[in-house]
């Protein structure tokens, strides 16, 4: 499969009094058309900076310093904003963390969802409403026509990212891009956006970039996972390499810091806290907080290189990550 | 022994207008549980499920409209506020986000601090002194305690106030999602020290959460919430080996695997949390439940089954709902250890 | 937490003040505002020992002379000195400015925070008392007031604080309704705070800093109402100096082309409320300990 997106070098910086916040610092990134890319990190690690720049949506003090965005062989950075509006809502989607926060509170949501698809589709009114329907039903809400006349407020959470997704989708993008989807959801209705993520991947050969910080939403439906830290990705495989066998420290300290990875004993904390992307550490920006560092990862900056075809990760010592720390 | 906690039949609602009718929403109905010296008890639900009513019924932030509350053998509900305040010394609170629950514009110090001056239990120097020690205990430096809030990240703010519930030293502590608002990594900080806390401090907590793998990690025994009701209680991994009450079931198969090795085709669970706004008498999870029947449609008790399991299902009872074991990796199978 | 970031967070508190007095300093608006306003408290109190003549001694031999080097406003009908008086009245309309502010903020500080802390009856009351305060055009008002107490200072500064009361017993009770719902006050309960010290220890610090951005915008209103007030023969007295009082005398020479009278005092005015306007706008920010 070739590469539908393919982000090269990004740097994303935002300008502060003590100098510019280096939040994507040579980020490297690719997925695969028809794949679900699951992007995680934590806060500050850059995740959802990363899909606001590949939608050229950072407004300033942040500016995109450099790199190329490659979308089906199309750089984004290379493009007029006119240009650019031809690919949000039409190849790319995006859904957010608060689905409510994003729909307007005094429009309901049949109005939202006409205009969309009269400016996307330019069809007539009467062709939106059917169209808008359909893409209801399609993202599983059991009664399109109340929907349609409900206002943001009286929907339920899921119920909202249902909608935004139908929303995304109008345009019949090849890509979507969501951000936290489910963080704000209840552990029930998370388990169906997932699910409905997944089947509309599927149905409508759909690319996902899915944003989160939850390991266990990752390991339920991505196919290639990427993690992110500092503003940079650390690692990038097939979700079962990633969590089977990591070839980083930070993942595999991530995994084990999970509640679920041990039963009695303490769990296992990252010590220290992330970096000020001001001043990044030298060298690799993991390296003080890292149980494997040695004098080489303060020297010298690790690049993202393959150990296998498709298993990338940037640290000095990948292949000792499976020994040194215990993993299988 | 007396259990450090009592709740009797705790029943909390709200009264809302939608339009012109006039509703109730029945947030708690009916809650009864204990905590014992040194234990954990998890209390789950998801939103709406009425998990923080408890939480802040049980401290009287909140007035409940019906129902008692024991700490120790103290009744808490019916307290004059004099002694309300006393009582107050002995159970405290943790809530869940850390930058909401200090003051913007008090230093953390003197935050940890206060209530020693306010209960008199210290002056001046000694104030400090505890106030330091406290701050030392939950991992933070001595220069912490000149800062504001702002000035600390989320993880050591939520220490903050761990020191500032701590330092009383109360022998019970509501931990009202403690952990939910920080990251993977700094979670795993907190729970480590509150664990340890609990054994140096001889501290009993009720741990609200909507995690199930935290409340697996943390607990000795679980309580399952559903719009406003117990719906079930036992020892954390019968509860998580052989749930019998089909809500438990739906939420332990929502939770998303460890790992893809693990992923397995299931149902979607269906339909979303509800919120029991004026109620019909049966059981709450009828329009989300594969077995329900006529007979759910009757009120629904919270009944023994078994030892130390308590279970709010008619089907259970009747042999309707069919109890399975669930497959539970040992945490060694799990992920990597 | 590392050393190197313990000490880097210690510089930060040790250097706060010097935060501060950088953020001052990197918000010009805020900085020129600031500087307009200490020159005119500067200009009031040296105001005897700059002013090149006394402010209600008239030279008959000098009247109506356009701007000159002896005079450097002119002078009026009278043949005072317009300079020397457009300084001395910044003592009167800084007085009357900062005196009606101070009243109308801590009573309306004080009535907003037990409507919005208390609730039920005493909050109806308050506000109702407040509904009618403001249901009167704010000028009609302080007319009212100044004409059945009796032109005096006093009088005046208390019209114009009567005046502006309401809105600062609104702004504070609304910010009080919302930070009494917030966790941290939550928490203060928790640990066993009585309700007096939620209110003045936790509650108040964090709802009255808008009500100092209101004080800038309010202190510049109130030289412009007290000059109206004035203007009409209500309030400070003809021939005190005041710059209301000094267009009400000049008004009738603007037509025969002697607008310098008028002029200058107007634009004493302007300049005052502009430099409060600007502190006002930045102050906001000053005052958030978060972006500190």
């Amino acid at each position: 499969m070739p590469d539908l997106l393919r982000i090269e070098g990004l740097k994303t910086y935002f300008e502060g009094p003590g100098g510019p916040v280096r939040v994507l610092d040579g980020l490297d990134l690719a997925v695969a058309q028809g794949q679900i890319l699951g992007l995680v990190g934590e806060s500050g690690s850059g995740k959802s900076v990363t899909a606001l720049s590949v939608m050229r949506l950072i407004r300033p003090p942040g500016r995109i310093v450099g790199g190329r965005i490659l979308f089906d062989g199309t750089d984004l950075l290379q493009l007029s904003e006119v240009g650019m509006r031809a690919f949000r809502g039409r190849r790319m989607g995006m859904i957010f963390q608060d689905p409510r926060g994003y729909l307007n509170p005094v429009m309901r949501v049949g109005m939202v969802m006409a205009e969309v698809f009269r400016t996307h589709a330019g069809v007539g009114r009467r062709e939106a409403k059917e169209r808008s329907l359909e893409m209801l039903r399609r993202v599983g809400l059991p009664a399109p026509e109340r929907v349609l006349r409900a206002y943001p407020h009286e929907l339920s959470g899921g119920m909202a990212q249902r909608v935004m997704i139908a929303l995304a989708l109008a345009g019949e993008p090849r890509l979507l891009i969501a951000d936290e989807p489910t963080t704000a959801l209840d552990v029930t209705v998370q388990a169906q956006i997932i699910r409905l993520l997944a089947d509309l991947r599927r149905d409508l050969d759909l690319t996902v970039i899915l944003i989160t910080h939850n390991l266990s939403v990752v390991a339920e439906v991505c196919d290639e996972v990427a993690v992110m830290y500092a503003g940079q990705v650390v690692e990038l495989a097939p979700a079962y390499q990633v969590f089977e066998r990591s070839r980083h420290p930070y993942t595999v300290s991530l995994l084990r810091a999970r509640p679920s990875a041990v039963r009695s004993r303490d769990l296992a904390a990252i010590p220290g806290h992330i970096p000020n992307l001001r001043r990044p550490p030298l060298g690799c920006r993991f390296q003080p907080r890292c149980f494997m560092a040695g004098p080489r990862c303060a020297a010298e900056v690790p690049a993202l290189r393959h150990l296998e075809a498709d298993h990338l990760s940037r640290c000095h010592y990948a292949e000792e990550v499976g020994e040194r720390s215990g993993v299988a | 022994m007396i259990p450090v906690l009592t709740v009797r039949h705790l029943s909390r609602s709200y009264r809302l207008r939608q339009g012109w009718r006039r509703r109730t929403l029945h947030a708690v109905d009916d809650v009864s549980f204990e905590v014992m010296p040194g234990e954990t008890v998890a209390l789950v639900g998801e939103s709406g499920s009425g998990k923080s009513t408890v939480a802040r019924c049980l401290l009287r932030l909140e007035e409940p409209d019906g129902g008692r509350v024991f700490l120790g053998d103290e009744e808490l509900t019916g307290a004059s506020a004099a002694r309300l305040r006393r009582l107050r010394l002995r159970a405290q609170i943790v809530f869940q986000d850390p930058s909401e629950s200090l003051n913007p514009r008090m230093k953390v110090g003197a935050q940890i601090g206060e209530p020693l001056h306010l209960h008199r239990l210290a002056r001046g120097r000694e104030v400090r002194s505890r106030m330091l020690e406290m701050l030392d205990l939950c991992g933070l430096e001595p220069q912490h305690a000149d800062l504001y809030p702002h000035q600390l990240s989320g993880g050591q703010r939520q220490r903050v106030g761990l020191a500032r519930a701590l330092i009383t030293r109360p022998r019970f502590v509501v931990l009202d999602e403690p952990t939910s608002a920080l990251d993977v990594s700094v979670q795993a900080q907190l729970l480590n020290l509150l664990r340890r806390l609990q054994r140096e401090l001889d501290l009993s907590y009720l741990f609200i959460t909507h995690d199930l793998g935290v409340a697996r990690w943390i607990a000795q025994r679980i309580l399952v919430m559903y719009a406003g009701q117990i719906v079930e209680a036992g020892p954390t991994e019968e509860l998580f080996s052989r749930p019998l009450h089909p809500y438990t079931r739906l939420l332990l198969d929502a939770i998303p695997v460890d790992s893809p090795r693990m992923r397995r085709q299931r149902e979607s669970p269906a339909g979303e949390p509800y919120i029991a706004i004026d109620p019909a008498p049966g059981c709450r999870l009828i329009g989300r439940c594969r077995w329900a029947a006529a007979e759910c449609q009757a009120p629904v008790e919270l009944l023994d089954s078994g030892p130390r399991r308590l279970v709010r299902c008619v089907g259970h009872f009747s042999g309707r709902v069919p109890v399975v074991e669930r497959e539970v990796l040992s945490p060694s199978q799990t992920v990597m250890d | 937490m590392s050393v190197a970031a313990v000490a880097d967070v210690a510089t930060q508190a040790g250097g706060r003040v010097r935060l501060a007095w950088g953020r001052l300093r990197s918000n010009r608006v805020t900085l020129a505002g600031a500087v307009i306003v200490a020159l005119v408290m500067v200009v009031a109190i040296l105001a005897p020992v700059i002013a090149p003549y006394p402010a209600l001694v008239g030279n008959p031999a000098a009247v109506l002379q356009p701007p000159s080097l002896a005079h450097p406003f002119g002078t009026d009908q009278t043949g005072f000195d317009i300079f020397s008086r457009v300084l001395y009245a910044a003592r009167l309309d800084l007085t009357i400015a900062v005196g009606a502010v101070a009243i109308a903020f801590s009573a309306g500080a004080l009535f907003g925070a037990l409507a919005g802390y208390v609730g039920r009856l005493p909050d109806e009351l308050i506000m109702r008392v407040m509904d009618m305060l403001s249901a009167f055009p704010d000028f009609v008002l302080a007319m009212g007031v100044v004409a059945a107490l009796g032109p005096s200072l006093i009088n005046l500064i208390f019209a114009i604080a009567l005046v502006n009361l309401p809105i600062y017993a609104r702004l504070l009770r609304s910010r009080v309704l919302s930070v009494r719902e917030l966790q941290y006050v939550t928490a203060a309960r928790a640990i066993g705070n009585p309700r007096w010290r939620i209110l003045l220890v936790h509650i108040l610090p964090n709802s009255i800093a808008p009500l100092f951005v209101q004080s800038t915008l309010q202190a510049g209103y109130a030289i412009l109402t007290a000059a109206g007030l004035s203007f009409i023969g209500l309030g400070i007295k003809v021939p005190d100096a005041e710059w209301g009082v000094m267009i009400n005398m000049g008004i009738r020479y603007i037509v025969s082309g002697q607008w310098w009278i008028t002029f200058f005092p107007g634009a004493a005015i302007a300049i005052t409320i502009m430099g409060f306007n600007l502190i006002g706008d930045g102050l906001q920010d000053l005052l958030d300990p978060r972006r500190r």
